[in-house]
């Protein structure tokens, strides 16, 4: 990314990627890949998975380019359509599973698929998730790990702020619980 | 400020040492909580090794996609054909308008052009549809479904004159559409009397219409 480049606004980017500048485009995907498929990564449990829920939210993002509006933040109008991507990817893995899987340990072997060369921090995390539904762990995650206010979060996910924060202190008291030497505090 | 007495301390001290307790409690809560939320986000955000070769296959993946191409360089693009179905249909609508607009060169235009253009090519693979609205203080109203393009300025609707109504007629290709109306130019919002709702990815539903030709529609 040029200099000149770094120093636009998203919202910048956005004007000259509908423009049909190419490289705007890249841009935005480099100052935002990296958020996105972490979320994704966190709340799928699943590499592959969170790369598909990644691409179609860019390719959808880019295609829907038109109904962005610039008063909205490009990063927070891009998490409510990874979000959605999520939930759709999510809801379809369920049903697979109620079709095809059964033996419990298979489940939880597929909920952490495709980690191989993650860091022990990483791999404690998603020990930690492990039994955390979808609802609750988006919320935790995009509280927790992404710093996002509730009423942020109430805006892209569509759910009441009294709701997420509910959802996030279960999702944290299961965290906790499961997190080693948390309870001590040490 | 001086410290007053705690008349509720004085009389039960057992309650107000309940209650140090329960704040500092609340207060050892706080901490935990702070203390994990910390891990949690140190962990959360370590990259992954698979992340960056995740990025390259999505830059290849829109350097690749024909719908960004612009010009005549879509043209040369060897894949520019292999068009999409919503392609097709915006192609196909905006034949039936050139034809369309190529009439009108010779026949007046009515009050509402584009609702004429699109009625004036009635084909047998296509059915008329009737698009109703009570939008109260909407100054604009349009139709965009995958059949338009999602093209709010091609297909404006009717104000009935009185009241809140805002009424479309047009013809559609037969099959199931998504659409949606917007507002003003700005507000999205699906149809409310429509059976049918479809995720729209951007935190909001479409409506979905079946048009299969059959009386009524």
């Amino acid at each position: 990314m040029g200099d000149a480049r770094a120093a636009m606004t998203d919202a910048e980017c956005v004007a000259l990627a509908r423009a049909g500048d190419e490289s705007a485009r890249a841009d935005l995907v480099v100052r935002h890949h990296a958020s996105c498929i972490r979320f994704a990564r966190h709340l799928l449990g699943d590499l592959a998975d969170a790369e598909d829920a990644v691409q179609e939210t860019y390719m959808r993002a880019f295609a829907g380019l038109a109904r962005y509006e610039e008063r909205d933040a490009f990063r927070a109008w891009l998490f409510q359509i990874l979000v959605h991507r999520c939930r759709s990817v999510g809801a379809r893995r369920t049903r697979q599973r109620e079709r095809f899987v059964s033996d419990h340990q298979a489940v939880e072997r597929a909920a952490v698929s495709g980690d191989e060369g993650l860091q022990d921090a990483q791999r404690t995390l998603a020990a930690a998730l492990d039994g955390l539904d979808l609802d609750h762990r988006e919320a935790f995650l995009l509280k927790v790990g992404e710093e996002m206010e509730y009423e942020e979060m109430s805006r892209l996910t569509g759910v009441q702020v009294s709701a997420l924060k509910m959802r996030v202190k279960r999702a944290r008291d299961h965290v906790r619980a499961r997190w080693p030497g948390a309870s001590d505090g040490g | 400020m001086a410290d007053r007495p705690d008349p509720e301390r004085a009389a039960n001290p057992h309650s107000s040492e309940r209650a140090a307790n329960a704040h500092s409690s609340e207060r050892a809560s706080a901490r935990e909580e702070v203390v994990i939320d910390e891990r949690v986000r140190a962990a959360y955000r370590l990259p992954s090794p698979a992340d960056e070769p995740a990025r390259a296959r999505l830059l290849a993946r829109l350097a690749a996609d024909p719908s960004k191409r612009t010009g005549w360089r879509w043209w040369l693009a060897a894949d520019a054909f292999r068009a999409r179905p919503i392609w097709v249909a915006a192609a196909f609508v905006a034949v039936l308008a050139g034809g369309a607009w190529l009439g009108s060169r010779v026949t007046p235009r009515t009050a509402n052009d584009a609702v004429a253009i699109i009625q004036s090519a009635a084909d047998p693979t296509t059915a008329p549809v009737t698009f109703v609205l009570r939008a109260p203080g909407a100054t604009r109203v349009s139709v965009v479904g995958d059949f338009n393009n999602w093209d709010a300025s091609s297909t404006p609707m009717e104000h009935s004159g009185s009241g809140d109504l805002w009424v479309l007629s047009l013809r559609l290709p037969r099959g199931v559409h998504l659409y949606s109306f917007v507002l003003d130019g700005a507000e999205w919002r699906p149809d409310p009397s429509a059976p049918l709702a479809a995720d729209d990815s951007f935190g909001g539903h479409n409506s979905v219409i079946v048009v299969d030709g059959a009386p009524g529609l």
